[in-house]
């Protein structure tokens, strides 16, 4: 089984090898990954077809199902083949992995979802090599099918086995997952999974480490014998496995059976392998022929004793650790007859077991307790087999389990017995949810004491709510807490009471597993209620204590302190008792100016003292005063032993007293000495006034003693002056303040500022009035004034065209002026306070509030624009501003604000900003008709120039040719027409030099130098000078001033101006030409002058076109495309072209150029005459 | 066909006519003996690198003067020359660039690419028969190519 196992892991890592060589030669595949990255980058159909072709030729030859190409943003781009698409987004995630990290990556076979097939994939990592540097351009993922080569290879198992057959697991959380095909069931799409939980499962064992030999039971449950061992390079585990129950054929069978395993698997494998692993496999070849002694070697080195026992009961074969189990060395038995060795054997279980195999041929197993000859004992797990030589023993060492197993049962039944005898109470118990109940719980087992405790009875199997009616709702804390242990696992110990079972319970709980609790407990309802009471009796007691406000004391006659409650410690101002022992009444316990004496003197004469008022002495040397009651304690003789004492602290009303009366004293010298009129009036009309109110009536305080409030009142504040009275007796009113008018004893009117109050005693009986009255008179006349002003100014305020408002300083408005109330047409109750919020525009309003609020925070000046509706719906836009007036305190006491109307002048601004928005998108629209427009044009052009000169030279060519080699065929006719298509054909091509020339010169980009134009001019003109026969030609060049320009265009302005001059004056007599220039404001002016044949002005207008010509053809060659250039030219420069002509009186063309900065003002070149001989 | 290893001159030239008139003018000056026509620029670089049709040819034997015209079918004159003098075996080949146009860009970047000359067709057939002429006459009689 060992030789399978190790084939199978041979095969598999060889598979495995073979799929990431692959993937390494993907991975390095440079022209593929060339093809790859331009796919990818250009996505061309047919890169497309041909990287399909390559995975359709790479899919047939390994055993992969699918084959997709992803780009580096883990987008696939070619899925093949298409119906086969890789869809679980889990690859995703292990892509950007291997995109990270660069690694080849094969991933763990995973059953898909969809379908009942496994797979694994195989993630390559794309690299393109743009120079030194690799660029991450994707992925190709490799879909692995295992059912083509890998599930074969483990599954074929060659023996002719009923039973045999090899696993591949992994290890899944808690379960076993079988990863291949099985045998005796069907495992698709890897959903075969085993629980952990069964440790006798081979599959366990071997996730769990095992390796090598081991005994179990299979999935089916049935007993099997094994050889386990770890998958290299895989989290797999590989289980090699044949039934029990086949494996009890005898020995010798099983070992010619592996020796034909060997030769079959060598077949197998070459088969399945091909040739190009021969030489690897002849090596292993040469490893099975030696099997039957490797499986000696295998028996010899097990771990498990093995012995074999011929049938005459000698021992023939024993292994390295039969010797250990023995505990004798082989030698001294190997030969020896069993029985002989093992005196009184012959009496034991073991014995009869080995006979009855010997006899009757079947596999026995025991475990078994031998006693050794020297007394001591052992256990071991017999396995008993019968094979042909006799029986083969298996013993496996099983002293130290057995020792423990018996550990366990007695500390079992330790642990039992101490939780029946326990005197707290146990419960053992499962949380129940029900939905829409209260949790609930059952007892699963109790203790003795639980029913003691409790005194309830067969609990265990009973709900709780059953067993205690109403507890759910009774003691929801109780079955929270229960709940919270057995879900969050934590313990926890707490006092409860039991308002069901009317008790209290320390409890300790703790949680098993999830929703069951154990709560150990003790029921605590007596101490609980002891403690209770303490603390109720304690509590009444402190309070008593605390609350004690008397001070007592026992003091002896010559005044030292026996004893002083609390309370009179406090008092005097002492922490403790203590500190007070150390004082004498007698010497420093009161007041210098109060001496004990007194005190002593009545205590003596009446034995007793009541109520005696004295001042102490506190701690702090403050005055305590206090009320004294005291009694002399006598002994039989009648005399005095101490003084009992009770003392009570009247110090605040002492004080309060003395303030009463200190501050009577303060107000009494207020009323008579205030500045204002003081007076105060008692129902029986006595009348108490002080200085300042007789100086503002001018009476005396006995003359107004005689008067009535009516004798010297205004008639016309009566009526004010008896409501106010009647409304303080009614008791409407606690105080008043009013203005009325006084007539003083002169006869004269006062204006006072009255406030006036009714007191009362404390039965609610009416004292008298206190009245207190301000001369404003001044005030009053001043007030006058103002308010004429005001008027006036309201007056001029409302005859401006703004609005005008004021506001608090706390933001309502207050006024608004009458121009507002026209404007809105809205009465101006409506629109104060922030009533004129609503003829806002709505969409103004919020910013303005925001504005607003935010100002009559900060004081700042108020400017904002906003529109009003105006009464006929139109809304203006107004310009606000407001500024705070404020107080000679800096406080802003009113906000004054005024509205001007900016409607027109707002209108016009936003037409203005409309207009530029609109220039500047039609500007941008524009340039970009011009961008594209001049891109076409240039393409055009490029065009023209290549293809329409070819069929020319064609044209020209084969004309001459004709000429030349069928001169004599032709007539003279025929040469004419051979001649004009020539020339025409020339013409043609000229004209598209001309062409492309001038759409050139539109196009090229200027380079701008300082242009000495004399030095420009006059090479030109001997140049244009010197092609011409008439040397009859006067060309002079005057001064010419620098400017700034493009050489090259400037060139081309000068040589067709001056062409055209000696062109069309050639034909005069004397032909003159002169050039000039001179300055004209920012200026530069140009001017050829000829005295040609000039031309009619009518015409001027069409001087600049392309083609456009005044002459005819015969009587001046040109196609017109000279002086088109120039305008372009020049006015590309910031200049006009422009001429003047007359028939037959020559003509002068001038070009403008502007002055740019100062560098060429002044500078002049006077030139020379230039002339042709 | 002519033996690809003798040609002295390659004509890349994809208008017909004007490789008619261009072997005119050749022939005139005798010149025309070993004489190849491409008609494409994958053609002419199918000659350059000895492959395709001319995979008979050899690195060698490179041509004397080679005629190239800009416009040309599938791969264009510049990006020909381009490649030719990119590689360090036909770099040395001399190559004029024969074209129609003018145009500053093209001249440019033919320049830069290494063109050996350029040359723009006259309309004109006396003059063009002329540049033709003095074109073969230098570069297969008077200039000293790499040997």
């Amino acid at each position: 089984m060992s030789s399978i196992t190790f084939l199978k892991l041979r095969q598999i890592q060889t598979w495995h090898q073979e799929k990431l060589g692959d993937a390494a030669a993907i991975k390095e595949d440079e022209p593929l990954i060339n093809i790859i990255n331009q796919y990818l980058n250009s996505g061309d159909p047919q890169l497309r077809d041909e990287l399909i072709r390559w995975m359709k030729v790479h899919l047939n030859s390994f055993d992969y199902s699918n084959i997709q190409l992803y780009d580096k943003s883990v987008d696939i781009k070619i899925s093949f083949p298409e119906n086969k698409r890789i869809s679980d987004s889990s690859i995703n995630g292990k892509i950007r992995e291997v995109l990270a990290d660069k690694e080849i990556m094969m991933t763990d076979l995973r059953g898909s979802s969809g379908n009942d097939s496994s797979y694994m994939d195989i993630i390559i990592p794309l690299q393109f090599r743009n120079g030194s540097y690799p660029e991450l351009i994707g992925v190709l993922v490799l879909r692995v099918d295992p059912s083509k080569i890998l599930f074969p290879v483990i599954k074929l198992w060659p023996v002719p086995s009923r039973t045999s057959e090899t696993l591949i697991l992994r290890r899944d959380g808690d379960s076993v997952l079988y990863l291949n095909t099985l045998r005796y069931r069907e495992n698709h799409g890897l959903r075969f999974r085993l629980s952990m939980k069964n440790e006798n499962l081979l599959a366990v064992k071997a996730v769990l480490g095992a390796e090598g030999y081991v005994e179990g039971i299979d999935y089916r449950n049935i007993p099997v014998v094994g050889y386990l061992a770890r998958v290299p390079g895989f989290p797999w585990f590989m289980v090699t496995k044949t039934d029990k129950s086949e494996l009890t054929e005898p020995l010798s069978r099983y070992l010619n059976n592996a020796i034909l395993i060997g030769i079959l698997l060598l077949l197998i494998n070459v088969t399945l392998f091909g040739i190009w692993i021969w030489n690897k496999r002849l090596k292993l070849f040469r490893g099975q022929l030696n099997i039957e002694k490797r499986f000696r070697d295998t028996l010899d080195n097990m771990i498990e004793g093995c012995q074999i026992i011929g049938s005459d009961w000698k021992y023939l074969y024993l292994n390295d650790a039969a010797d250990v189990h023995n505990r004798r060395p082989k030698e001294e038995l190997l030969g020896e007859y069993y029985t002989d060795k093992w005196p009184g054997i012959k009496d034991t279980e073991v014995y009869r077991r080995i006979e009855d195999c010997l006899v009757n041929r079947v596999y026995t197993q025991m475990e078994n307790q031998f006693i050794f000859p020297d007394g001591a004992t052992a256990w071991f797990d017999l396995r008993i087999q019968p094979v042909p030589e006799g029986v083969f023993i298996l013993s496996i060492d099983i002293t130290e389990r057995k020792k423990i197993s018996q550990k366990l049962v007695e500390s079992e039944s330790l642990f039992r017995s101490l939780f029946e005898n326990m005197l707290n109470g146990f419960a053992y118990c499962k949380m129940i949810y029900e939905p829409g109940k209260l949790p609930d719980f059952v007892y699963l087992n109790v203790n003795k004491s639980f029913e003691q405790l409790t005194f309830l009875k067969n609990v265990e199997g009973r709900r709780a709510s059953e067993v205690i009616p109403g507890i759910q709702t009774t003691d929801r804390e109780l079955l929270e807490r229960y709940a919270r242990v057995s879900t969050t696992g934590k313990p926890e110990v707490f006092e409860i009471w039991v308002e069901a079972l009317k008790m209290w319970f320390l409890i300790s709980v703790y949680s098993p597993g999830k929703d069951y609790f154990v709560c150990v407990f003790d029921v605590i309802t007596e101490r609980k209620q002891t403690e209770a009471s303490l603390k109720e009796s304690e509590a009444r007691f402190r309070s008593l204590y605390e609350n004690m406000t008397i001070g007592m004391y026992r003091t002896t006659i010559d005044g030292r302190i026996l004893l002083a409650n609390p309370a009179l410690v406090k008092m005097l101002g002492f922490d403790s008792f203590e500190q007070l022992v150390d004082r004498n009444l007698e010497q420093e316990g009161y007041e210098p100016d109060y001496p004990r004496s007194n005190f002593l003197e009545k205590m003596e004469l009446y034995g007793k003292i009541t109520g005696l008022e004295s001042v102490w002495n506190q701690k702090n040397g403050s005055a305590l005063y206090v009320r004294e009651n005291a009694t002399a304690i006598r002994d039989s003789d009648q005399k005095i032993l101490y003084y009992d004492g009770t003392v009570e602290d009247i110090t605040e009303q002492k004080l309060a007293e003395e303030a009463l009366k200190e501050s009577e004293d303060q107000f009494r010298y207020i009323f008579d000495h205030s500045m204002m009129g003081q007076s105060i009036t008692f129902p029986s009309g006595e009348l108490q006034v002080n200085d300042a109110f007789c100086s503002i009536l001018g009476y005396s305080a006995d003359e107004l003693n005689n008067l009535k409030w009516q004798d010297f009142t205004h008639p016309d504040d009566f009526e004010l002056t008896e409501n106010i009275i009647k409304s303080h007796l009614a008791g409407e009113k606690e105080s008043s303040r009013f203005i009325k008018r006084y007539i003083k004893k002169d006869g004269s009117t006062v204006w006072a500022d009255v406030s006036t109050s009714l007191r009362h005693d404390k039965s609610g009986k009416a004292l008298y009035f206190m009245t207190t009255i301000n001369d404003i008179t001044d005030l009053k006349l001043a007030e006058e004034i103002l308010r004429n002003d005001e008027k006036r100014l309201r007056d001029i305020l409302e005859s401006l065209p703004q609005l005008f408002w004021t506001c608090r300083f706390d933001g309502p408005c207050d006024y608004l002026s009458r121009q507002w109330i026209d404007y809105t047409g809205i009465p101006e109750s409506e629109q104060l306070g922030y009533g004129w919020l609503e003829q806002l525009h709505p969409d103004d309003r919020e910013k303005t509030i925001s504005d607003w609020s935010e100002k009559v925070k900060t004081g700042d000046i108020f400017d904002i624009e906003f529109r009003i509706r105006r009464k006929d719906g139109e809304y203006h836009w107004f310009k606000t501003r407001a500024v705070p007036m404020r107080s000679q305190d800096c406080k802003i006491i009113k906000w004054l604000g005024s509205n001007t109307d900016i409607d027109s002048i707002r209108k016009a601004e936003e037409q203005l900003i409309n207009y530029s928005k609109n220039l500047e998108e039609s500007v941008i629209q524009r340039t970009n008709q011009l961008e594209s427009a001049n891109k076409e044009l240039e393409a055009f052009s490029y065009s023209v120039s290549h293809d329409l000169r070819a069929p020319l030279r064609s044209v020209h060519g084969f004309t001459k040719i004709l000429l030349e080699n069928y001169f004599e065929n032709l007539d003279e006719e025929g040469k004419r027409i051979c001649t004009i298509i020539s020339s025409s054909a020339s013409q043609m091509s000229e004209l598209i030099d001309d062409l492309l020339n001038f759409s050139r010169i539109g196009r090229s980009t200027m380079k701008m130098s300082l242009l000495n134009m004399h030095e420009l001019v006059s090479p030109i003109s001997s140049e244009l000078l010197a092609q011409q026969n008439n040397s009859s030609i006067k060309l002079v060049i005057g001064k010419l001033y620098k400017v700034r320009g493009d050489l090259a265009l400037m060139k081309h302005v000068w040589y067709n101006l001056i062409s055209n001059a000696i062109k069309y004056s050639s034909k005069e007599n004397f032909p003159e030409i002169l050039i000039s220039s001179w300055k004209e404001k920012n200026m530069i002016i140009y001017a050829v002058k000829d005295n040609g044949v000039g031309f009619d002005m009518q015409y001027s207008n069409k001087l600049f076109g392309v083609f456009q010509r005044l002459h005819s053809e015969t009587e001046f060659e040109g196609n017109g495309v000279g002086l088109a250039i120039v305008q372009r030219i020049v006015k590309r420069h910031g200049g006009m072209v422009w001429a003047e002509a007359e028939t037959g009186k020559g003509a002068t063309f001038y070009f403008s150029l502007p002055v740019i900065g100062i560098e060429i003002m002044g500078i002049e070149n006077f030139g020379d005459n230039v002339r042709n001989n | 066909m002519e033996d690809v290893n003798a040609v002295e001159i390659l004509i890349v030239e994809d208008n017909p006519r004007d490789a008619e008139l261009t072997l005119r003018a050749l022939k005139k000056n005798n010149l025309a003996n070993h004489v190849m026509i491409a008609q494409d620029g994958v053609e002419a670089l199918d000659f350059f690198f000895c492959r395709g049709k001319f995979e008979g040819r050899n690195f060698t034997n490179p041509p004397k003067i080679v005629l190239l015209d800009l416009k040309l079918p599938k791969i264009n004159g510049l990006e020909v020359l381009k490649i030719v003098k990119k590689d360090e075996r036909t770099a040395n080949i001399p190559i004029v660039i024969v074209t129609s146009s003018r145009e500053e860009p093209d001249i440019q970047k033919a320049y830069e690419f290494g063109v050996n000359s350029y040359v723009v067709k006259p309309v004109d057939f006396d003059q063009f028969l002329n540049a033709m002429s003095s074109l073969g006459l230098y570069w297969l009689l008077v200039n000293e190519p790499v040997k």
